[in-house]
């Protein structure tokens, strides 16, 4: 197991070395100057910065030496290090992945092993249409809609259309504050998990059903074993194997669509600090957050490896079959 | 999924609010004033009462809270910080308008030489900084030397300080200024730029003060707290010279987001709403119950401000050299459409780069109509006709085919452009729109990287100076001319303008300047952009001016007794 | 994206035969659409005579001489005119035959049936022909990534060795590189004055995806008999490669492709709302998402968003269904 662990990290290191270098690339290649403007009118400021006297490549390895340190400079913008910036929007991120792919896969999983346990109901077949409609349907689109009509736009004002607390949070008592932070999220948090809460429970309900239809499970059943048993203790934990692959695939996704949450729902995160960061040319938080992104993504992948490594022993073996 | 759709549709095609209005009840009769954007008299008057917080919504979040570093001296947040938690040594006098006379503030008085080259002030003696040293002339001096300091990244607001020969503090409370050159605008702008901190605060690397982020000044309020992307919060400073701001609090939200802003507003959130959007500032000018919040709960206020927009055509381009294909163009712009649906009949059409109450403006000078015969005319005269009938114009085998950049973030552009181009594509000229984001968009035009581009230009003080903007000289990498405009004329004026020292002549000066610009067609002239803001019901005495509100003189009434 | 490739769908055969026939339909449809949409939604009508001249397909061709013209005003000065299907164009501002003046945007009523925006533009038109940019960006995308990771693919599964170890390395790269970053630098980077840098961008990114797919493919094929028997003929590898692995590689990846194109289309809009659109003549369905979002609460023109996401979603929810087709047709044969 350690060496596997060990391989897999070798693996990863010209990878995380390849990101960074397209980060450090695209940041040195775009055009125009820090600056602060106003984006409808007033006398703009461009700040001519002097370019650093030294090749490409030699910046290229003075930051990446200060990255593995976590320095990462200071931000061009605002001049605060830049690892302030990072520690104030990374929580607000994984805090909104991790929810969704907790809801996500909380409900994912009952919902399949339903649809597989009752094939031919009526809800399940509506469930399955409703699923396979909800994965086409764009996150945007949906985070507008909800805003438009849940949030008192057009409609009654069920929740709050911007940001994690109420302006007034702060006196509301620790209690309170969950409540109130809790509320907050219920709408980004919707948005962020149903098109992977859709894939994972058609990935379930598959597996279920193929395990259902194996051998132990009609031996189990013709020993008279019950049907709840069946369903939990002997089908489910198989089929659960191929769900717990989908952990790696869904991570790297729900980090991506938070840019698109966050911006609509107007959450100071990670996608936010970037986006501000691009527009502003703050190239030293721009590669901060590529970078970041890119190892809590390349963590979160190794994680789901391990984890599947754990689950079944052949893969220590020859690597995951992805 | 089908049956959420419906639902969805359903819900949006319900009224916003079900109470159905039998006749318009009378609090939601807009008034005259309301309707206008004028303040009644009644929320200036009353007695101030000491205490609550005064909360307020601004649309951009600042780098840091120095004014003078290049990266923080945006010019919004200067409104919000130079008056409340900062001061200079002399003030706009808001009673004075449209003249807007220096009154002073840190310092008591001062005296210019009649050669205008020495400046002499008299600090005003016993104000003290929110740390609690005291002002004196060591700190101004330190504000001018770290204005002044080649190594800090102050170039924008060093620029008006460049000819400065030397500065004197011959003792505590006396600083004197010598300048290379007698210029118009150099005792307002030594008086009315600098914000002051204490010079302690100013040792160091300037990029990493502390008071970037936590600032000190000599103002009513003193800093409290910044949470970033949320709020910035001042706190009342006991120990003010002057008399004592009502308010406890200041709480300035940065919201960027203008439909989050506009939701956050009808919530009741903000006792000043700022930048309101001309569609939004419409939509709740209907008598309706929905618009209830708005007409009983807030006052309205429309006001002038310095600026105006404008399109550019750049001239080093074969298409925009000559005067009357400039000329045509202002006539295919479409005024009264865009007038009637991008403006709403808020904006004030204008062809005078100076302030427009001011008296630098020549008011005989009028707009160009909207005459696309006029302007067919115009350009076959200039020489570009449809030779090869593929109705596209054309001259010297060059078809009339240019690109205009845009600045992509630019609601006003975004509907503006589609509406030119095809007033434009009728007339027999293509234009293509590139959209470009806010941090190339600067430097395209800096670097005359452009065919056409648009731009608002703002000041907060009417007495301006627009060499940088019209000279020829400025044209070019270090300037503001970026349409390369050249004329020896205007030249000529700018430069006379720059050393007249009486209002009177060089106003008259000024008007010379603004008929030669419009005569050029210098610019496609837009429109003045006012202030549209609203004040909350019960917030007593804040007065729009073009140096902004003066937030002192504000006070909550206390809520009615029941 | 989830890559969907790798589910298995245990839905009852007839039923699915009518999902792939309905997708199928559906995707037949929105091709007519894009292809003909300058015929469907047009300022100028189909033909026309006017001043003693018939004009064949105006709405193509758009003579000069009809510059100053629309459906609008040929109405009343054309001896006779056939117009399209929606009598406006996708840039015709303020558009109205009815001679309206009241600020727009425009709720939908029988005049517009989708509305107008806030220039009075035709959202149905502008729906229309944003159907193209929408489409040719999926398609365009899928279709780089699609030569790219077929060729790169085979060769990783045919040579292994070092091929195979740099592929996966760059697969885990643009798999865990963040995306949107990608395309917002790139945005700053390359000036997007067309969909090209767009679109071979998105193909760059997910080329890695088909890659693994025929890598996968090609490992099982070579170890099968009949390439086995063309290599002891003595045939060389490309042509082994053209001719034996590349055609039976390509089932499940033109499955993969299916989904891919649904995945850019998604894309597309997801960067056109976050602000990097496609400075298309005519915008894309994300872009139109883009621009509504302002004028949804004030003055509450919901239909300048709802209808272009329903265009998305069901764009989207068509190239599953015969993402979905092609699967079961490939895993039953």
């Amino acid at each position: 197991m350690r060496r596997y662990v060990f391989k897999r990290l070798l693996q990863m290191l010209p990878t995380f070395l390849g990101i960074t270098v397209i980060t450090f690339a695209i940041a040195h290649l775009a055009p125009g100057d820090p600056l602060q403007l106003d984006p409808e009118s007033s006398r703009a400021l461009s700040v001519q910065v002097a370019p650093p006297a030294e090749p490409l490549p030699t910046q290229y390895l003075r930051w990446l030496e200060r990255v593995l340190t976590f320095d990462f400079g200071r931000s061009l913008a605002d001049q605060r290090p830049v690892t302030q910036k990072l520690t104030e929007a990374l929580p607000k991120t994984l805090l909104l992945a991790l929810l969704a792919l907790v809801v996500a896969y909380g409900l994912a999983i009952p919902l399949g092993v339903y649809q597989a346990a009752r094939p031919r109901s009526l809800v399940s077949r509506a469930l399955s249409t409703l699923l396979f409609v909800a994965y086409s349907v764009p996150v945007f689109w949906v985070a507008v809609m909800v805003l438009l009509f849940l949030t008192g736009g057009r409609g009654p004002a069920l929740f709050p259309f911007e940001g994690l607390h109420s302006p007034q949070s702060a006196s509301y008592g620790p209690l309170g504050y969950l409540a109130d932070t809790a509320w907050h999220l219920v709408l980004p948090v919707a948005c962020l998990s149903y098109a992977t809460l859709a894939v994972v429970s058609r990935q379930v309900r598959a597996s279920m059903t193929h395990a259902l239809a194996q051998d132990y499970v009609q031996a189990a059943r013709a020993r008279g074993i019950g049907r709840r048993s069946i369903l939990f203790r002997h089908a489910l934990r198989n089929s659960l194997l191929p769900v717990v692959t989908m952990l790696s695939f869904s991570l790297p996704s729900l980090i991506g669509g938070s840019i698109v949450v966050e911006r609509a729902f107007g959450i100071p995160g990670m996608g936010s600090l970037a986006f501000e960061a691009i527009g502003q040319r703050d190239y030293p938080v721009v590669m901060a957050v590529s970078t970041l992104t890119a190892v809590v993504t390349l963590l979160a992948v190794l994680g789901a490896d391990l984890l599947y490594a754990v689950v079944d022993p052949r893969i220590r073996v020859e690597g995951p079959s992805r | 999924m089908r049956r959420l759709v419906l639902a969805l549709l359903l819900l949006a095609a319900c009224p916003k609010k079900s109470t159905p209005d039998a006749g318009v009840s009378p609090e939601l009769q807009p008034s005259a004033a309301w309707l206008s954007g004028q303040l009644p008299a009644s929320a200036l008057a009353g007695t101030p009462v000491k205490g609550g917080t005064f909360t307020m919504r601004v649309h951009v979040e600042p780098n840091g809270l120095n004014r003078m570093h290049d990266q923080q001296a945006e010019g919004t947040m200067t409104r919000y910080t130079v008056g409340p938690l900062y001061e200079t040594l002399a003030e706009l006098d808001r009673d004075t308008h449209p003249r807007y006379d220096l009154k002073p503030l840190l310092a008591e008085k001062w005296e210019e030489s009649d050669d205008h080259r020495t400046l002499t002030v008299h600090l005003r003696r016993g104000v003290r900084f929110h740390d609690g040293s005291t002002f004196s002339s060591r700190d101004v001096k330190a504000v001018v030397d770290a204005v002044r300091n080649p190594k800090n990244p102050t170039k924008a607001i060093a620029s008006y300080f460049e000819d400065i020969d030397a500065l004197a503090t011959p003792d505590d409370h006396t600083v004197v200024v010598k300048w290379k050159k007698a210029y118009f605008l150099s005792t307002r702008n030594f008086l009315t730029a600098l914000p002051m901190m204490p010079s302690k605060a100013l040792e160091g690397d300037f990029d990493t003060l502390a008071i970037n982020r936590a600032p000190i000044g000599t103002g009513p309020w003193k800093f409290a707290s910044w949470e970033t992307g949320r709020a910035l919060t001042f706190v009342r400073f006991e120990g003010y010279w002057g008399a004592p701001a009502w308010f406890d609090q200041v709480v300035i939200r940065f919201v960027k987001d203008e439909t989050v802003a506009a939701q956050l507003w009808e919530k009741g959130e903000f006792d000043l709403m700022t930048r309101i959007q001309p569609a939004v500032w419409r939509s709740i000018e209907k008598p309706e119950a929905g618009n209830a919040w708005a007409i009983s709960g807030y006052h309205r206020v429309m006001a002038s401000e310095n600026n105006y927009g404008w399109v550019g055509w750049n001239e080093q381009r074969q298409f925009f050299a000559d005067k009357k294909v400039r000329t045509a163009l202002g006539h295919l712009f479409p005024y009264d459409k865009v007038a009637r649906n991008i403006d709403l009949g808020l904006e004030e059409p204008t062809t005078c780069p100076y302030f427009a109450q001011g008296p630098s403006c020549d008011a005989s000078v009028k707009p160009l109509a909207y005459d696309p015969k006029l302007a067919a005319q115009l350009l076959d005269e200039a020489g570009w006709r449809d030779t090869n009938q593929d109705g596209v114009r054309d001259k010297d085998g060059v078809p009339f085919k240019f690109t205009f950049v845009s600045n992509a973030y630019s609601v006003k552009l975004g509907k503006l452009l589609p509406l030119l181009q095809e007033e434009l594509r009728k007339a027999g000229i293509e234009m293509d729109i590139e959209k470009v984001e806010a941090g190339s968009y600067i430097k395209r035009l800096r670097e005359q990287d452009f065919d056409a581009c648009s731009l608002t230009w703002s000041n907060a003080d009417p007495v301006q100076d627009d060499f940088p903007t019209f000279h020829s000289s400025q044209a070019g990498k270090s300037g503001s001319n970026f349409v390369g405009y050249r004329n020896p004329d205007v030249d000529r004026l700018l430069e006379q303008i720059r050393e007249e020292f009486d209002d009177g002549r060089r106003a008259a000066l000024e008007r010379q300047v603004h008929r030669a610009l419009y005569e050029d067609q210098v610019y496609l002239f837009l429109t003045n952009r006012p202030t549209l803001d609203a004040v909350k019901v019960g917030v007593q005495g804040l007065k729009p001016s073009l140096a902004w509100y003066d937030l002192r003189r504000a006070w909550r009434a206390a809520p009615p007794r029941p | 994206m989830t890559p969907a490739e790798e589910l298995v769908l245990p839905w009852r055969p007839a039923a699915k035969k009518g999902r792939g026939r309905l997708g199928l339909a559906c995707l037949g449809g929105l091709v007519v659409t894009a292809l003909g949409a300058d015929l469907l939604a047009s300022d100028l009508p189909l033909a026309v005579r006017v001043d003693a001249h018939t004009y064949l397909l105006p709405a193509l061709t758009r003579p000069p001489q009809l510059r100053l013209s629309n459906q609008g005003t040929l109405a009343q000065t054309a001896e006779w005119q056939l117009g399209t299907p929606i009598p406006f164009g996708p840039n015709q501002t303020f558009a109205t035959a009815t001679g309206r003046t009241d600020a727009a945007p425009w709720a939908p009523d029988r005049e517009h049936l989708l509305g107008t925006d806030e220039l009075g533009r035709d959202v149905l038109a502008r729906l229309i022909h944003g159907s193209r940019a929408s489409l040719s960006i999926g398609f365009g995308a899928v279709l780089i990534s699609l030569l790219v990771g077929l060729l790169l693919g085979v060769l990783a599964g045919w040579y292994r060795g070092l091929v195979d170890a740099c592929l996966s390395r760059l697969t885990e790269m643009a798999f865990t590189f963040p995306t949107f970053f990608f395309f917002i630098a790139l945005a700053g980077v390359l000036r997007f004055t067309s969909a090209l840098p767009l679109v071979i961008g998105m193909g760059l990114l997910r080329w890695p995806d088909i890659a693994r797919l025929a890598r996968a493919e090609t490992l099982k094929l070579r170890e099968l008999d009949f390439v086995l028997a063309a290599r002891v003929l003595g045939a060389s590898d490309a042509r082994i490669l053209w001719r034996h692995v590349v055609p039976n590689a390509l089932p499940p990846v033109l499955v993969a492709a299916t989904f891919g194109v649904a995945g850019a289309i998604l894309m597309e809009c997801a960067l056109a709302f976050l602000g990097i659109g496609v400075p298309a003549p005519t915008a894309s369905w994300g872009e139109l998402l883009f621009q509504a979002q302002r004028y949804l609460v004030h003055p509450g023109a919901w239909w300048l968003a709802v209808f272009p996401g329903l265009a998305v979603a069901g764009t989207v929810l068509t190239m599953n269904l015969v993402g979905e087709a092609l699967q079961d047709l490939q895993s039953r044969s």
